[in-house]
């Protein structure tokens, strides 16, 4: 009896209910969402039904039509809730690293902080400067917006749902994407401004340098699958059993490292440099525009979170849990993971030097990726020479991971970088330049 | 008369988003204006090759020209002096519109001999090709062998040529040798 | 089947437009409203207002490097674009067309190679 007096005393009683209550309501939340999970397991089942209802009181062509602006609305509004939600993860998540507690005021766990963001923004008064090119000027934070959307078409959600289902679905996200380059530049140079323009024209050298080895690295995960369709290359994933980011580590590494180059994100987001160069090729943009340019890098991050997953990470798969949980869910729980990766990068990594990343795109990943694959094409035409490929595949991918290792090595040790030269970058003090009158007198310090 | 269908106006809307912004480079004082009025142009044409079920040149044409050359067009004008933002007073105008005049006098040239039913879309659009990046690189390292190595020492030629402008006085070769002796 | 799957990128083409316009035409709409402040003088309209005033023209001669790598960036983007054709139908071929795609890929890493021993490849 004791034991039930100490357990059902006042206080006690209420803080017993409210842990019993929270584990019923998780409990729940579980069963329910396992049912409703069941209920909209394949998504692809509910838009066939749109497309045949549509058809039946309609031609095919208006049915397709309105299947595909279904399809654009459904991209759009998960955008839109990645950008809305995605700004207060990521300063909620940098908060934690840097010991602080984040935006917490605004509604419950300050969730309503971008709301209150994006009011603030649109309140601010818009300031043009007077020698900037007018028309110019107002292009870029809209355009900026086509290939950060457009690329999210052919992304692989599930089976039988993917937007665009084309064949050359990689080089189409590869292509749209390098037409944010010549966006940046117009924002910059339309602004007028000295640091906008330097901003730009950096920005652009380096997105232009990490390029190349991106698509690098999409050609080899093109030797290997056969094909440039996203839904194919997961398929290939799952039917040879092997994650194409373990197979080939030196691809996804390329991949990843160079994609942070071109959306501008920590440890390469050259592009705002605050020290160096203001705030890059934004600087003159103010109110909502300068908010269009932020979160349009958020929604480029969440988006290399999402092809990352698809060519590298396997999709929908995730070793037979795929069968209880909808695919989708797992592709954006993996979505998801990558983007927190990105985050904790951002709270670790210092930038670097402009020159140290150009001289790593063009003297170090570049050639390697040339050698990658290489090795890749000559390992498929082995593999094609036997019937099942088992065993082989992971026996390659264990190579591929020492071989890059090594070869990192290697690289490192021979084409090492020009070594720390304190000579050459010491300032020339203002005598030497035959500047100042005062320094006529200073002799030399050295 | 040609008929109105979806396909037909999809046509006529990609050769206006191709055509327009063509004429605007011509006659926009501001070159960055114009330049990205190329790109658009640029755009447009891909378009067309979507059109015609090439989507793979598509593509190729998304990438190489609105995504690279306007970069290399960008820098080419970059590099020069301060021209003013305002360059209506050009002196090739003359030279120019010739230009113009013989390139239309050609191209009414060609349009004519050639019979044009067997190159619209729609006669390639029935072909209806499933996968034509297969069958390019089929063509590509069967056929067209020598023209694809020969690409290779063209752009070599290229970047040979850039270098020779843009190189720092001494290189790694003068080294080695001031190194022997 | 081709031109039809094109038509949705279209589709998103407008979408992609209309979505940020949404927040601008708030703005827009807030200015009406006169929630907006917008009282412009001729400091603020100045760039980089709050600095140290813009000496000369904005626009001056940048460094023919920037053009080089740009036209390396052009170079080896045509070879990729070459080689994806290849790289789909790889996986069926014989050697001897990895060794004519070698010749290929080897002349452009040359020129690689040429750049980077010519110190074209120093950013400075």
């Amino acid at each position: 009896m004791s034991f039930f007096n100490q357990v059902f005393k006042g206080p006690q009683l209420a803080y017993y209910f409210k842990k019993i209550s929270i584990a019923v309501f998780i409990f729940i939340v579980i069963v329910a969402g396992y049912f409703f999970s069941q209920l909209f397991f394949d998504l692809s089942k509910f838009s066939q039904f749109i497309f045949d209802f549509v058809l039946q009181r309609s031609n095919y062509n208006f049915a397709y039509f309105t299947s595909s602006i279904i399809g654009a609305l459904g991209i759009i509004s998960f955008v839109g809730l990645v950008l809305l939600v995605g700004s207060w993860v990521e300063r909620r998540v940098i908060a934690k690293f840097q010991i602080r507690v984040g935006p917490n005021r605004v509604g419950p766990f300050g969730l309503l902080q971008p709301i209150a963001d994006a009011i603030k923004l649109m309140q601010k008064e818009v300031l043009v400067p007077a020698i900037a090119d007018k028309t110019l000027f107002l292009i870029p934070p809209v355009a900026i917006f086509l290939p950060a959307i457009l690329a999210w078409g052919p992304i692989p959600w599930a089976p039988n749902m993917s937007y665009l289902n084309i064949n050359v679905g990689i080089l189409y996200v590869f292509a749209v994407s390098s037409l944010t380059v010549p966006i940046i530049f117009f924002a910059g140079w339309s602004s007028m401004n000295h640091y906008a323009l330097l901003g730009s024209m950096r920005t652009v050298a380096m997105m232009v340098s990490y390029e190349i080895p991106i698509s690098l690295s999409l050609l080899s995960v093109a030797i290997i699958t056969g094909t440039l369709n996203f839904s194919e290359i997961v398929l290939w994933q799952s039917t040879n059993s092997i994650w194409l980011g373990l197979f080939m580590p030196f691809s996804l590494f390329t991949f990843f490292f160079a994609s942070t180059a071109e959306i501008n994100r920590t440890p390469n987001d050259i592009a705002e440099a605050e020290s160096e160069i203001v705030a890059g090729y934004h600087i003159e943009y103010s109110g909502m525009k300068a908010g269009l340019f932020m979160a349009v890098e958020l929604g480029n991050a969440v988006l290399l979170g999402a092809l990352v997953t698809s060519l590298f990470l396997n999709g929908w798969f995730l070793f037979g849990i795929e069968k209880f949980v909808p695919p989708y869910i797992i592709f954006i729980g993996k979505t998801v993971a990558i983007y927190l990766l990105l985050i904790w990068l951002r709270a670790t990594f210092p930038r670097f030097r402009l020159d140290q990343l150009m001289n790593f795109a063009w003297k170090t990943l570049i050639p390697v990726s040339i050698i990658n694959f290489f090795v890749i094409a000559i390992e498929v035409t082995i593999l094609n020479q036997f019937q099942s490929t088992g065993i082989l595949i992971y026996i390659f991918a264990l190579f591929n991971i020492f071989l890059f290792l090594g070869l990192i090595v290697v690289w490192s040790k021979i084409f090492s970088v020009d070594k720390f030269q304190p000579e050459k970058i010491q300032p020339k003090f203002a005598g030497e330049i035959g500047g100042l009158e005062a320094m006529k007198g200073v002799k030399s310090v050295d | 008369m040609i008929e109105l269908t979806a396909y037909n106006f999809s046509f006529i809307m990609m050769t206006l988003i191709t055509i327009l912004p063509a004429l605007g480079i011509a006659f926009v004082n501001s070159l960055m204006r114009s330049l990205l009025l190329l790109i658009l142009s640029f755009i447009g044409v891909a378009g067309l090759f979507v059109l015609l079920s090439a989507d793979f040149i598509a593509i190729a044409q998304l990438l190489i020209y609105a995504g690279s050359i306007s970069i290399l067009l960008l820098f080419a004008v970059m590099l020069t002096p301060e021209i003013s933002i305002n360059n209506e007073n050009s002196k090739y105008f003359l030279l120019a519109s010739l230009g113009a005049i013989l390139f239309l006098y050609l191209m009414i040239l060609l349009i004519t001999i050639f019979d044009l039913n067997q190159l619209t879309g729609n006669a390639l659009n029935k072909l209806d090709f499933d996968n034509t990046i297969e069958q390019i690189g089929t063509l590509l390292l069967g056929k067209y062998i020598i023209a694809f190595e020969l690409a290779s020492v063209l752009l070599l030629f290229a970047l040979i040529g850039a270098i020779s402008i843009v190189r720092s006085s001494e290189s790694d070769f003068d080294v080695k040798i001031k190194d022997s002796k | 089947m081709i031109v039809e799957q094109y038509l949705r990128v279209v589709i998103l083409i407008v979408f992609a437009i209309a979505f940020p316009m949404l927040p601008l035409l708030g703005s827009y709409l807030f200015s009406k409203m006169n929630y907006r402040p917008s009282n412009q003088n001729e400091i603020k309209s100045s760039i980089y207002e709050c600095g140290v005033e813009a000496a000369d023209i904005t626009w001056r001669q940048f460094n023919a490097k920037y053009f080089l790598y740009a036209l390396g960036f052009v170079i080896f983007d045509v070879e990729v674009i070459f080689l994806f054709p290849w790289a789909v139908i790889h996986a069926d071929q014989a050697l001897s067309i990895l060794v004519k795609v070698a010749i290929f890929v080897g002349v452009l890493a040359f020129g690689l190679f040429y750049a980077w021993k010519w110190r074209a490849l120093e950013w400075q």
